[in-house]
């Protein structure tokens, strides 16, 4: 009797044929392992990759989007990237570790935990005994540790972290749910709380790559210093007032479809219903893509392995959520208009100077 | 249409993914490698522990002694025994387990070369652990940021470099010293007081024998020999240095080990037990036996990889020479030893400056025949004029007397002066007589004639 692999299966080497043959259980983990790179992930990858270089003068970079845009999925991508890009030197040292991803903890606190926080790097960088980090303290011409039996302080967690990415090497610190770092926060303190991030890159050498809701734009807006050394890469939406976006999500609704391991989905490839996809998940990749695959479970459940369009409906978000996303996308998408990578203009700049003259 | 290719990601943000193993700890890298000057292991094990933010205790419990097998509890109480013992960077067991493992987690290669591993079944052990913490206070005051190997090698009493004695103390009061759990644990630090090492210690101002230092300079040499650490760890004893006295036996002495070991200056047993490889020879006396016979140390140990195949012993000026314990090193500088005596005051005899390097006056003027005879001949000129000075003081003593005499109207004589010189001995003025009589005519002589 062969007891049952605890490891999950890779479904990447699977088509949609031998999808078909599979319990539906699988069939449902395949088509959630099916990720399609399109041009909007590939044209944010090569912006997070001119940004992130050594020479480009950016410390943070501020990857903001709609929810459901597909940003983490563009952050796993981007990470894969990174480590094909620094294999040989992995290889030449074993210690080197080239990128981090770590998510922002929300605790349920009402302050967001560094602790916490810095702990995760350290497992994300293998650090080991991260309860028992000291502090080192200068008394004047003596050098004294601090140690406390109760666990390691966060002063004490910083600076291992800090060395730790220096030992390493790392170069890309990737933060993903970074809106969790602005939670009830006044300005001051939000100030306060990028300073630590602005002084963990610096320290360590790494660029930091903030990814979140629209909520982290408000950060550029807190220093002069601040704008200078920050860069904010916009993940779009395919709109639908945009020709071109919608071809694309055409094109998009047309792959995924052709993954999907059920018979009678192909209509769903047509442009009739890649409109109507695009308009319900708000022009957002990930909100299609958790729609559809919901739609799925629906059918294999409930619809006994057939499709039906009632099932899709039922996936649907309703109409509140909806309306909800819309508008936090709409309202990102404006607030982020004049600070946008790549959008900086002479023409933009001119109008800028004019309407700060005339306000002045 | 655009493309659209499909991706192959792992959902988890936080494991590595298609990322080969790593290191567990960090990769630091040992200082000083191929240098006389390259760090300990117990120094290495410092820095890597503040690299991670945490004690050497703290790692060794956490992360070396469960590698090693020692159970949680066994470990809490041994954590800090090994690293800082006088043996954790010598040729024993425990340096070669804690090598291993530090290797395995740091992926970091050649730290065997920061201890005498490479020596072990290749010279004696004798005299090789520490003596206890030392350091040259002119090396950290320079800035080194570590300890250097050649400081826990017992028989090394002085820095090569700056050429100063070794200090072992810092001057911290025990007012000045912090709690135990306070210490920061480094190399340039005191682990009482918590100052660098190099801003407080003193400078020892006791001379440092030439011997000491060229000891030192030969010792780093062999730390920063290419062959060290290459040829691995041996478990048994190689036969490369008694191989080596043997063809000296054969090709210097003509098969006579007693000429060798007259040579050498060591006792014809302990000779005889090297030759037959029955024991080996420290590290000062295979020190001096390379350099009696004109090789390198590390050519004679390690001439596996050597293309010319093993090294040839060469006949030495200094063959004869008497050996003496512990001035092994001081062997090295007597050449040098006799200039400073021809220098110093007041000048002594060949048999006292021989007496004082440990070998004999007859040895001296065989080797050193002209620096032996100027200093003879330095302490001759130097009594004659003493001799000569005495000889004019009391001249002018016996002149002066027999004037007083003439002045108080008393005809001076022999007889006389003799009764009343009572610090001239009887025999210089009987040897001195015709001096003495000259000068008191002289004296007659000088007088105006009466009215």
């Amino acid at each position: 009797m062969c007891s049952p692999d605890s490891r999950p299966r890779d479904y990447s080497s699977l088509s949609r044929e031998d999808a078909l043959r599979l319990p539906d259980a699988e069939r449902l983990a395949f088509f959630r392992a099916v990720k399609l790179g399109h041009p909007r992930i590939n044209g944010v990858l090569a912006d997070l990759d001119l940004v992130t270089d050594d020479d480009s003068g950016t410390s943070i970079a501020l990857l903001v989007g709609p929810t459901g845009a597909g940003k983490s999925t563009l952050i796993q991508r981007f990470r894969e990237q990174l480590l094909r890009g620094s294999m040989e030197r992995m290889v030449a040292e074993p210690w080197h570790i080239p990128v981090v991803s770590v998510e922002a903890p929300a605790t349920g606190e009402r302050v967001f935990s560094w602790r916490t926080f810095y702990y995760r790097i350290g497992e994300a960088l293998k650090e080991p005994m991260l309860n028992r980090k000291t502090e080192t303290i200068h008394q004047g011409p003596r050098t004294i540790t601090k140690s406390v039996m109760s666990g390691a302080t966060v002063a004490a967690l910083q600076a291992a972290v800090e060395e730790a990415m220096s030992r390493r090497g790392t170069r890309v610190l990737i933060i993903d749910e970074a809106a969790h770092l602005l939670r009830n926060l006044k300005v001051e303190a939000m100030a306060n709380h990028l300073d630590a991030l602005k002084y963990l890159a610096n320290q360590s050498g790494a660029k930091l790559v903030l990814v979140g809701s629209y909520d982290l734009h408000r950060l550029m807006t807190l220093s002069a210093q601040l704008a200078r050394r920050t860069t904010v890469i916009h993940f779009r939406r395919y709109l639908l007032d945009d020709p071109e976006d919608v071809c694309i999500f055409q094109q998009l609704v047309a792959h995924l479809v052709k993954f999907m391991p059920i018979e009678g989905v192909e209509d769903l490839a047509s442009e009739e219903w890649s409109l109507k996809l695009q308009q319900a998940s708000v022009g957002c990749v990930g909100i299609l893509k958790e729609t559809l695959t919901r739609a799925l479970a629906q059918a294999l459940r409930n619809g006994k392995g057939k499709w039906s369009n009632a099932c899709l409906e039922k996936a649907l978000l309703g109409p509140d959520q909806w309306r909800e996303i819309l508008e936090e996308a709409l309202m990102g998408e404006k607030s982020v208009e004049g600070t946008t990578y790549g959008k900086g203009t002479f023409t933009a700049l001119n109008r800028q100077v004019k309407s700060m003259a005339a306000g002045l | 249409m655009v493309t659209m290719e499909r991706m192959n990601c792992s959902r988890s943000t936080t494991t590595l993914g298609a990322m080969p193993p790593r290191s567990v700890l960090n990769g630091l890298q040992p200082m000083g490698l191929g240098t006389p000057w390259v760090e300990s292991l117990s120094s290495y094990f410092q820095r890597l522990a503040d690299s991670h933010h945490v004690t050497p205790k703290i790692l060794a419990r956490d992360m070396v002694l469960p590698r090693l097998g020692f159970s949680k509890r066994t470990s809490s109480h041994q954590a800090d025994r090994f690293w800082r013992s006088t043996f954790f960077n010598g040729m024993g067991e425990v340096p070669e387990k804690w090598v291993k493992v530090l290797e395995d987690l740091t992926k970091v290669q050649g730290l065997v070369r920061l201890t005498l591993l490479p020596l072990r079944g290749r010279v004696g052990i004798q005299g090789t652990s520490g003596q206890g913490r030392r350091w040259c206070p002119l090396c950290l005051k320079e800035g080194e940021p570590y300890g250097q190997l050649l400081w826990e090698i017992g028989t090394v009493t002085a820095c090569p470099r700056h050429q100063v004695k070794l200090v072992q103390a810092c001057t911290c009061t025990p007012k000045e010293r912090v709690p135990y759990h306070q210490v920061k644990h480094l190399p340039t630090l005191c682990w009482a007081c918590g100052w660098v090492l190099g801003e407080r210690t003193p400078i020892d101002l006791t001379p440092v024998e030439e011997g000491e230092v060229l000891y030192a300079e030969r010792v780093g040499a062999l730390l920063a020999s290419e062959a060290y650490g290459r040829m691995g760890i041996l478990h048994d004893r190689s036969p490369a240095l008694s191989d080596f006295l043997n063809r000296a036996v054969k090709d210097l002495a003509g098969g006579q080990s007693v000429q060798v070991a007259k040579a050498l200056g060591f006792s014809k047993g302990a000779v005889s037990e090297w030759t037959r490889g029955h024991h080996l020879p420290s590290l000062p006396q295979a020190l001096h036996i390379a350099w009696i016979f004109k090789a390198e140390l590390s050519d004679v140990l390690w001439h596996e990889g050597r293309p010319d195949g093993p090294v040839h012993p060469k006949c030495h000026s200094y063959w004869g020479l008497r050996r003496s314990y512990p001035g092994t090193r001081s062997a090295f500088g007597l050449s040098t030893k006799l200039e400073a005596i021809l220098e110093a005051e007041p000048p002594i005899s060949v048999a006292e400056a021989a007496r004082r390097n440990g070998t004999s006056k007859r040895e001296l003027y065989r080797l050193y025949p002209e620096q032996a005879k100027a200093i003879a001949e330095r302490l001759a000129k130097s009594k004659v004029e003493h001799s000569r000075a005495i000889r004019e003081e009391r001249l002018a003593v016996i002149g002066r007397l027999a004037g007083e005499m003439v002045a108080a109207g008393i005809k001076p004589t022999m007889k006389l002066l003799e009764r009343r010189l009572v610090d001239i001995p009887r025999a210089f003025l009987l040897m001195e007589r015709s001096a003495c009589l000259l000068k008191i005519r002289n004296e007659t002589m000088s007088d105006p004639p009466a009215a």
